[in-house]
């Protein structure tokens, strides 16, 4: 009779066995005779170590809690995408501006990158050159140049500035939407109605007059697959 | 009269060892950060990975999971126990994940390949603990048939086995230096043992019930072990009591500590106390709260282990969840007070 049920109340006390084995299991087999090695880590102190895990750790979680929020956020603004109007404005103005640059750059490359250098970092040198005649030249070249660089500059700013400006433009007016259709309160017409659903039977005296029936018994978790709903139920259903 | 004026002034105290109780560090107060649920049964060990991304966990329905430390989210499920799986561990220079159960398995996972390639056959029942040697290629498993035994990683050989406890061993720690293995045992006892010859070095009978948890300090040279009576710290070679950690009054399942100075120990009962290891002060003790859905009486922490860093402290409870824990942001000294009141002397017994 097999004893396998019966508790164990004296378990069996290992001890050293110095006989010989005269069975050998196959998984005792010699297999896997070579240890795997991880890659030997690099000469850093312990404190660097854990520094760098607190990092990234912090990161990863970051990174994360990032990942959830935005998901959460783009369901909830789904509604309120940009009309059409703001976005031709949107793409229209990075393209005149790409189109600029691009005519800037081209000139910026014309010009000879030597040049540049020793006009730009290295005007005392210049000064104490002998050569004369290339010296107006290379004045006004860099007057030019500068000016040029300046107006980069310039553009770059208003550039900036316009994003900026519409950024700040989007973000008021999604707050705004978002207050004007956050409350349900304030737009009763078109949200949903709080008025009491009247049923057929709901003046009728005798109602509710079945046992044990919930017209729709709500939804739980119960933390053992023997006390769930479902076991239950399905006991109740095949097995009694 | 005179004569005992005299002798009382002769009488000044002085002390045969100074008496100063020191003033404990303050510690954030540790608060719920994530509830993981998905396991089917009681969670009852879990490891973390030297890396920091992941950390597994070993459950009464036989799987081991593993789950992304960052995230929370299920990695990996592995299966393979017929039994519960009662203890986990990762290995720092090899890419391997072991695994005992109560069926008296000793897995060697490989985690380049999720496979299992190695077993460790020799227990007579059910394995409550492993533990990895940090520098040598040793694993060191106890449980129910009352020995710890050695294994030899590669040739699956067992080296040792540590008889000596009279009862079931309920943890074993590995550590670098002398002594390198360290059990607890049901028979309230904690045995020190010397590897190289495989005999006990010292053993500790200070504990009045059974021996559940052990926890080594991550660089201090001392561990503590934890029963429902009280938990002690010991300071290592020798095994000399250090102090006492008095106020848990429950079975403790677990213990754990980590680079700050902070220890955990998870009670049967949910309870959870944070103690300041140098010191024995508890700075805080809370209880678990149960998932919705379960018991009250299913409030209970098997097993805890903080991330590499220290920063998280990751519990599998009773209600079948884990449980991430973090220290509180903004909790500064002024909100949250040190609440304590020096005593007169430290006591120790």
């Amino acid at each position: 009779m097999t004893t396998a049920a019966r508790p164990t109340f004296d378990p069996a006390r290992g001890r050293e066995s110095k006989g010989p084995k005269l069975q050998t299991s196959a998984r005792d087999l010699p297999s896997h005779t070579t240890l795997k090695y991880r890659q030997p880590e690099s000469e850093t102190s312990l404190e660097q170590k854990v520094d760098d895990l607190k990092q990234q750790l912090l990161e990863a979680e970051r990174e994360h809690f990032r990942k959830l929020k935005a998901g959460s956020g783009a369901a909830a603004i789904g509604s309120s995408e940009p009309t059409p109007g703001q976005v031709d404005s949107e793409s229209a103005t990075p393209q005149l501006d790409d189109e600029k640059r691009r005519q800037l750059l081209e000139q910026v490359q014309g010009w000879d990158v030597d040049d540049i250098n020793s006009t730009s970092f290295s005007s005392d040198e210049n000064e104490d050159d002998s050569d004369d005649d290339g010296d107006d030249d290379d004045d006004d070249e860099t007057a030019q140049l500068l000016r040029e660089l300046e107006k980069i500059k310039r553009e770059r700013a208003e550039e900036e500035a316009k994003k900026a400006e519409q950024q700040a433009l989007m973000e008021e007016s999604q707050r705004t939407e978002q207050l004007l259709g956050g409350n349900p309160l304030l737009n009763l017409n078109n949200g949903p109605s709080f008025a009491v659903k009247r049923r057929w039977d709901d003046d009728v005296i005798f109602k509710n007059q079945a046992r044990d029936v919930d017209d729709k018994p709500q939804k739980r978790f119960i933390n053992d697959m023997l006390r769930s709903d479902f076991h239950r139920k399905f006991m109740d259903k095949y097995i009694r | 009269m005179a004569d005992s004026v005299s002798e009382s002034s002769a009488l000044t105290v002085t002390r045969p060892y100074e008496i100063r109780s020191t003033r404990p560090e303050w510690h954030a107060p540790w608060k719920l950060m994530r509830v993981i649920s998905g396991h089917l049964g009681w969670v009852r060990c879990i490891a973390v990975e030297p890396g920091n991304k992941w950390f597994a966990t070993g459950s009464s329905d036989r799987t081991i999971k593993i789950w992304d430390l960052a995230s929370g989210t299920l990695k990996l499920t592995l299966t393979g126990h017929i039994s519960p799986v009662r203890g986990l561990a990762v290995s720092s220079r090899h890419p391997y994940l072991f695994s005992c159960g109560e069926d008296k398995m000793v897995k060697c996972w490989d985690l380049e390949s999720n496979k299992v390639i190695r077993h460790y056959h020799g227990h007579l029942s059910g394995i409550f603990s492993m533990s990895l040697h940090p520098t040598l290629d040793v694993l060191v498993t106890a449980g129910r048939d009352a020995t710890a035994r050695v294994w030899d990683m590669r040739t699956k050989q067992c080296i040792h086995v540590l008889s000596g406890h009279k009862d079931t061993i309920a943890d074993v720690q590995c550590q670098e230096a002398d002594p390198q293995v360290i059990t607890s045992s049901m028979d309230k006892t904690v045995r020190l043992w010397d590897l190289a010859a495989g005999k006990t070095l010292t053993t500790l009978t200070h504990h009045k019930k059974a021996v559940r948890a052990l926890a080594v300090h991550p660089t201090q040279y001392a561990f503590a072990s934890g029963s429902a009576d009280s938990i002690r710290q010991w300071k290592c070679p020798e095994g000399t009591l250090l102090q006492n950690f008095e106020g848990h009054r429950s079975i403790i399942n677990t213990l754990s500590v980590n680079t700050d100075g902070v220890m955990v120990s998870g009670g049967d009962n949910g309870s959870m106390c944070f103690w300041d290891w140098k010191t024995g002060h508890k700075f805080q003790a809370m209880e678990t709260m149960v998932q919705p859905g379960s018991l009250d009486s299913e409030a209970g922490i098997f097993a805890s282990s903080f991330d590499q860093t220290g920063l998280r402290l990751i519990t599998g409870e009773a209600d079948k969840t884990i449980k991430v824990w973090k220290e509180d942001d903004n909790a500064t000294e002024e909100t949250y007070p040190l609440d304590w009141k020096p005593k007169l002397a430290r006591r120790r017994y």
